[in-house]
């Protein structure tokens, strides 16, 4: 259960990992055919379906682990973007009430700011 | 409307101020010192993947062909081509992830600055220095300078503590440099 949970949270760095065991698999599997014939020429299509192939699921899955690093870098800001906000929110409250305040002390309470757009 | 709470789409650079007035050139914030959500919703939007798409299908079709030209050929020099043609088509796949991580970490550095821009607007009262104007710099005859030294210091400086001084005549700070510590 808490792996399927964590394969649903994680899954862009799951596939990444499966992409890589595929990957090994059809590299293998590349290895094995061409080694078991003696013509260049009967090696060359294992070159391409599986070598080239092979790459291309490396690089989905190097693709993938830094697309998931990215996302958590952007969560991480969003989180730091939230904070700042509600500072900026609490900050500005203060500073209204202080002018207000000051506004009152100096008798101008017919002046006071209006409220917070 | 594009915007996406204050941001355009592609979330690179504001999409108008808060008046409705277009957003100056150059990305600036919306507001001077407004801090809107950028960074809402996920980092890659729905057009960013046409182009790698189009790519990764190109490299994916091209391989497919040239592993089908390799090996209906019985010749090993007929199968060159193809080879080479398999390789290019790869090269094309490697591109189209490219332009995928790209987008992101672009879309990050951006991101990173305007947070960074955002927090300086919030918290640089806490972290400015405030320098005094010179009109509000004591009037000349109310500092002090050590004897044989040519800086300027309020009597209270505690870089003059129990030392001989003399007051500064003259205007502004006479001949004397203002103390890095008591007039900075």
């Amino acid at each position: 259960m808490e792996l399927l949970k964590y394969l649903r949270l994680q899954w862009d760095r799951a596939g990444a990992v499966l992409a890589v065991a595929v990957a090994a698999l059809v590299l293998l599997g590349g290895y094995l055919g061409t080694a078991h014939t003696p013509y260049i020429a009967e090696q060359i299509p294992y070159l391409i379906s599986c070598g080239i192939v092979g790459m291309m699921l490396v690089t989905i899955a190097a693709v993938l682990w830094i697309s998931a690093d990215l996302r958590d870098e952007w969560r991480a800001m969003h989180r730091q973007s939230e904070a700042i906000r509600t500072e900026q929110t609490e900050r500005r409250t203060e500073v209204r009430e202080l002018v207000r305040q000051e506004l009152l002390r100096q008798g101008a309470a017919g002046s006071l700011p209006g409220p917070p757009a | 409307v594009t915007t996406v709470l204050g941001w355009d789409r592609r979330g690179s650079r504001p999409a108008a101020q808060a008046d409705g007035t277009p957003a100056a050139a150059g990305g600036r914030r919306t507001v001077a010192g407004e801090h809107r959500q950028p960074f809402a919703g996920s980092l890659w939007r729905g057009g960013d993947a046409i182009v790698p798409a189009l790519l990764a299908a190109l490299g994916t079709t091209g391989v497919a062909i040239c592993w089908h030209g390799a090996a209906t050929r019985a010749a090993f020099r007929s199968q060159i081509p193809w080879t080479l043609g398999a390789f290019a088509s790869f090269g094309v796949f490697v591109l189209g992830a490219l332009v995928w991580v790209l987008v992101g970490l672009r879309r990050v550095r951006l991101g990173m600055r305007r947070l960074s821009a955002c927090a300086d607007s919030v918290f640089g009262l806490a972290t400015a220095t405030v320098r005094p104007s010179a009109a509000v710099l004591p009037a000349a005859t109310d500092l002090v300078a050590v004897d044989g030294l040519s800086r300027a210091h309020r009597p209270d400086c505690l870089l003059v503590r129990g030392k001989a001084v003399r007051p500064i005549t003259g205007a502004p700070l006479g001949a004397c440099a203002p103390c890095p510590m008591c007039l900075s």
